[in-house]
């Protein structure tokens, strides 16, 4: 038998621990990985970026 | 793969989540052929570009977009050149923060373009495809990176 994961539906509550993804070390990209998250923020000048919701 | 972090996770806990928390694995919430895709586009997108591309599932607090740009502050690194996508599924919120450099390559219409996927996607319960095309689209829009020599 397989096991189904209950799928997500908009307006259901969200119980789950917060999770962080970052990519893969060796997949490029600028940064010290896991070790650099715990580090004091760092400012990042004017930021951009756009919100949505659903 | 694509690891999962639990900084500050327990920061944003409030006492009706924390005890379900310690409770559950932490990936529990995607299978481990959507993490897999999720590790994928996340690693694609940042070799592709040479900007740093991470994701944040879980709730934001209010206001999201403060939290949002605090966790992008934090994310380690080269943060001007860091693209956070922050989804809270409980508030039907995304938010996606760019540092000053990939602001330059990736401005805010083409964020709103790929939000606007990933709403979509997300309306109709496809949380992991609303990002994986999401993070392609940034990706096509900030293309690959000069190198100055």
């Amino acid at each position: 038998m397989r096991h189904r994961r209950p799928r997500y539906k908009p307006g259901q509550a969200w119980d789950h621990a917060p999770v962080w993804y970052e990519p893969h070390p060796d997949g490029g990209g600028h940064g010290d990985g896991h070790a650099a998250i715990a580090a004091a923020p760092q400012a990042a000048g004017p930021l951009g970026g756009a919100r949505g919701t659903w | 793969m694509t690891r999962a972090l639990e900084v500050e996770s327990h920061d944003t806990a409030t006492s009706s989540t924390m005890s379900s928390r310690t409770d559950e694995p932490l990936d529990q919430i995607f299978s481990f052929r959507e993490l897999a895709r999720l590790d994928e586009a996340l690693t694609l997108s940042s070799r592709e570009t040479g900007l740093r591309f991470t994701l944040y599932v879980g709730d934001l607090g209010t206001p999201t977009r403060a939290r949002a740009e605090e966790m992008h502050a934090s994310s380690g690194g080269a943060t001007a050149e860091a693209v956070l996508i922050a989804v809270s599924p409980g508030q039907r919120v995304v938010e996606v923060v760019t540092g000053s450099a990939a602001a330059r390559r990736l401005p805010d219409r083409a964020c709103a373009l790929a939000v606007l996927s990933m709403t979509t996607a997300f309306a109709g319960g496809d949380l992991v495809g609303g990002i994986v095309n999401g993070l392609r689209q940034l990706a096509d829009q900030a293309g690959r990176p000069t190198h100055k020599h």
